[in-house]
């Protein structure tokens, strides 16, 4: 029996390659979670897998990877995690956006990459943190909330700027993994998918 | 005698009965409201056999959340957002408790609505909301994946520990090691992902769920059994809606 089809093909149609990243991308997103929860690592990394996805075969699979990531994290994981599918769309299409014009480069790109996303993260999800978790979620920017919400400042003010002052960081860290795990791809793989994403727009620096 | 589990709605009207009762939840001032739909979803959810997710959930996700919500506003803001901070204790716990109720309520209904659903129905749930045969076969394959992903999860880890790459437990130490640990389950899970839809695609596996899904057409208890949902939950929006 052939157990290595993949090396042998040289294409790889666009809905054969979505029905393969797409499950593997939600599962990076929820396993990654596994990961850092047995490496006891203080990290929030949960959209590696729409950021990885949306770069190899694009925004529509990748808002869509990121969707139902949280979707199925509402079965399997958390039942709130649901409510924040729309911030996966937006970084899904805030991270094509970047990678259509070869922003996943170098590190320092990336890192800029990051810190936009993260920014946008932080926005289209303080309505969701507001409306529906009173301004705390149970991670560690509660902290940053709590203390600003101590020292006065109004719930949609403090949600928003702990956002945009954690959110950015979690999701350069996000960026670069994404960024390093395309770089190290093997070239077999890569040949296969460089026709359908953003992989020949930020290949130059990937050899 | 039909059993009670068996009795389960038609797929697009349990979306429609979320859809409706999800605006009730959001919108809503009534804790009461909020208390009778957790309630009758842990009935629903106990029924179809599966309350143990959502205790568990209650027990890790929501009681320390809804402890850091009464912290956070009744002990420290001392207030609510509505009344204004420093307007004093009962008014933050207040607040607290409301937003406390209202994730157990979001949580509770969206396991009701979705938890029930497996394999085949789940596929011609996906189906009925539009999905095409490709799409349903990927988000089906992701609950068969799981398990699979989450055992190469663990045997990465593992296989670092036991090369001696984490000889030690300290934080840094963990945090080098996670990149290769992720780069190892995600070039051996691409190689099989690839393999696993070439194969998928040339036996069109899509398509013969997409044909097997149509047999699972639902029945006239389930279409009976929608309306029931439905028209229960359009009821509790308009209550739970209701100006005092």
């Amino acid at each position: 029996m052939n157990t290595n089809v993949s090396s042998d093909k040289q294409s790889l149609a666009p809905a054969t390659a979505a029905m393969a990243l797409v499950p593997l991308g939600i599962l990076i997103n929820l396993g990654i979670g596994t990961i850092v929860h047995l490496l006891k690592l203080p990290l929030f990394v949960d959209s590696v897998g729409t950021i990885l996805i949306t770069i190899l075969i694009g925004i529509r699979w990748g808002a869509v990877t990121g969707v139902l990531s949280f979707l199925i994290g509402g079965v399997i994981v958390n039942p709130v995690l649901p409510y924040f599918s729309a911030t996966q769309a937006v970084i899904a299409l805030v991270a094509g956006l970047f990678a259509m014009r070869g922003w996943f480069r170098s590190i320092p790109r990336t890192i800029i990459t990051g810190i936009c996303i993260g920014v946008a993260a932080g926005i289209v999800s303080a309505p969701v943190i507001i409306k529906l978790f009173g301004g705390i979620t149970g991670s560690g920017s509660g902290f940053i909330t709590s203390f600003l919400l101590a020292s006065g400042k109004k719930i949609v003010e403090s949600v928003i700027l702990t956002g945009i002052s954690c959110e950015p960081v979690d999701k350069t860290i996000q960026c670069l993994l994404a960024f390093w795990l395309i770089r190290t791809l093997p070239k077999r793989f890569r040949k296969q998918l460089e026709p359908l994403g953003y992989l020949k727009q930020n290949s130059p620096l990937t050899q | 005698m039909m059993s009670l589990t068996t009795i389960r709605p038609s797929s697009r009207a349990r979306a429609l009965a979320t859809g409706i009762a999800l605006v009730g939840v959001v919108a809503t001032a009534q804790p009461t409201a909020l208390a009778l739909l957790v309630a009758a979803c842990i009935g629903i959810l106990i029924v179809q056999g599966k309350i143990s997710f959502y205790i568990r959930f209650l027990f890790r996700l929501w009681l320390p959340l809804a402890a850091g919500l009464f912290l956070v506003w009744g002990l420290i803001v001392r207030g609510s957002p509505q009344a204004g901070y420093g307007s004093g204790i009962a008014h933050g716990l207040e607040f607290a408790g409301m937003v406390a109720l209202r994730l157990a309520a979001l949580a509770a209904l969206f396991q009701a609505a979705v938890l029930s659903l497996e394999g085949l129905r789940l596929a011609a749930f996906l189906r009925e909301l539009g999905l095409s045969p490709n799409a349903t076969a990927t988000l089906v394959s992701v609950f068969n994946l799981w398990p699979e992903f989450a055992r190469r999860t663990d045997q990465v880890v593992a296989a670092r520990c036991a090369r001696g790459l984490m000889t030690d437990r300290r934080l840094w130490t963990r945090v080098r090691q996670f990149p290769w640990a992720l780069r190892t389950l995600f070039v051996g899970s691409l190689g099989s992902s690839l393999d696993r839809a070439h194969r998928w695609e040339a036996e069109r596996l899509p398509q013969r769920l997409a044909e097997t899904v149509k047999n699972q057409g639902d029945s006239k208890t389930a279409f009976w059994a929608g309306i029931v949902w439905c028209f229960v939950a359009a009821v509790w929006t308009v209550i739970s809606l209701w100006p005092k």
